[in-house]
């Protein structure tokens, strides 16, 4: 199996980037994509190179260090999979795969495929949290949350702050990370207190930060790795409402 | 400052214009103004085919209340200043949010008709500057007034396409607004979310299609096929 692969090299983030064209032959299907990288960079390492800077940490599905556009899709080609996850058994033989970093403006590249996402965390840090003190776990069935609540919760909660969803949107917007966050905090009682101030300061954080806004293509929920569905952005823009006439 | 003032001023009107997601509320409340407007639009316009009198007299009506007539007029020019302020400046802002372009990009959801809101705006935008003008006798085919200058008009081919081209636009601009001001507004449910797109296509459609047929049946071209059935 042999593939074509043109890849993004960006020397820094203030340098002009260009694709490099690597043919790449010694790579099993059982591989995945990430560690057909590292193939082609241990290629590159002995034949006095620079290897090909790209992120990743846990390697199985669950941290959202990973990213990568991999043939014009953020994750690649299958559905509600994160890139370390993908397999080359999803390639075929003389494939030519063009891979770029997340493109977006509040997403600075700082290597090749390596961009900086501390956006994100700067609109966690603006209200993404539960400032109550709730000790340990509580003993189940404590607090009164129903199924389909736990269950909402749980789903928006899977989100690994990738960046895919600003990648993938044609207006580079966040809104589907942020609505994400809104959702899991402000459907568990923990979370009510900051229900109204929280949607406030993380949505003026993510305007802040550069990102686009949202025109309701649909692009993000349908590469997000933890298929998180778009109805979380309707509920993040009731919550908006809901917080101008109450306290 | 604590963070209840925070929060006073955060809520403060001209704060508030500064979310995106506001000025994305305001476009979707402009939008439903101007989707309202269109219907009762076109009922008005069904009064053409009724002939010159009957059409001075619709106008003599709509002179005779001023209330109705500029407090009409007054939501509709507010709707438009907003959709086009909003509508405009967001689509600058997202044209530079990317920065660097993908060299390849397959779109995964999207429609065509979500992507080219901008261009399908601007079309209609200039079709509003015609339309207005041989409304308001700027642009003259005939001039005895309104009625005539509209029926000149439509003498024209070229008039006739324009009109023709208007509609279509309209009817993509709405396939992908009306179904868009769902997820603003946040009227979302579960078992009722795969009605949204019918809704927003029926929207879209039905206002163009009534409207084309309007034009057509004045052009007399399809009571001329039909033999006067219609
Ligand atoms: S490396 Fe952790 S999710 Fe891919």
């Amino acid at each position: 199996m042999s593939l074509v692969l043109h890849i993004w090299r960006q020397s820094d983030s203030t340098a002009q980037g260009r694709f490099e064209r690597h043919t790449i032959d010694e790579f099993t299907p059982d591989m995945s994509f990430l560690e057909m990288l590292d193939v082609l960079n241990e290629g590159l390492i002995s034949a006095g190179k620079e290897p090909v800077a790209f992120d990743y940490d846990c390697r199985e599905g669950i941290c959202g260090a990973c990213s990568l556009v991999i043939d014009g899709i953020p994750h690649g080609p299958q559905n509600a999979t994160t890139t370390c996850q993908l397999y080359m058994r999803e390639f075929s033989d003389g494939d030519e795969i063009w891979v770029e970093p997340w493109r977006v403006g509040a997403f600075p590249v700082v290597r090749d495929l390596v961009v900086d996402r501390s956006a994100y965390d700067r609109i966690l840090q603006a209200g993404g949290f539960i400032s109550a003190r709730t000790g340990s776990a509580p003993d189940g069935n404590t607090f009164p949350v129903s199924k389909e609540t736990a269950d909402r919760v749980f789903t928006s909660s899977t989100c690994i702050g990738c960046g895919a969803c600003a990648a993938a949107c044609p207006n580079a917007s966040a809104s589907l990370f942020v609505a994400a966050k809104i959702a899991h905090l402000g459907l568990l009682p923990q979370g009510q207190p900051e229900r109204n101030s929280r949607v406030h300061t993380m949505l003026a954080q993510m305007d802040t930060e550069g990102f686009g806004f949202c025109g309701n293509h649909r692009e993000c929920e349908a590469v997000c790795p933890k298929e998180i569905n778009i109805d979380r952005i309707a509920r993040m823009n009731r919550d908006m409402y809901r917080s101008l006439v109450r306290r | 400052m604590n963070e209840v003032q925070l929060f006073t001023r955060e809520r403060s009107l001209p704060a508030i214009w500064h979310y995106s997601m506001m000025r994305k509320a305001a476009m979707a409340v402009s939008g439903i103004a101007l989707i309202v407007f269109l219907f009762g639009h076109w009922n008005g316009n069904r009064v053409l085919l009724e002939g010159e009198m009957e059409f001075n007299a619709y106008l003599e009506w709509l002179q005779a209340h001023p209330l109705l007539h500029y407090g009409i007029w007054t939501i509709v020019a507010a709707a438009l200043v907003v959709h086009l302020v909003v509508g405009s400046t967001h689509w600058l802002h997202n044209h530079r949010a990317r920065r660097v372009p993908y060299r390849k990009k397959k779109q995964q959801a999207t429609t065509w008709a979500a992507r080219t809101m901008i261009v399908s705006g601007t079309i209609l935008l200039l079709f509003l500057v015609l339309h207005i003008a041989q409304i308001r006798g700027w642009l003259v085919f005939d001039s005895g007034g309104v009625y005539r200058n509209l029926q000149a008009g439509f003498e024209h081919w070229a008039v006739v396409a324009v009109y023709l081209l208007g509609q279509i636009t309209l009817a993509f601009h709405l396939y992908h607004g009306a179904w868009s001001l769902f997820q603003t507004l946040g009227i979302n449910h579960p078992r009722y979310n795969h009605w949204r797109r019918p809704i927003a296509a029926v929207i879209g459609v039905g206002i163009a299609a009534l409207n084309i047929a309007l034009i057509l049946l004045n052009l007399d071209l399809v009571r001329r096929v039909t033999g006067g059935a219609m």
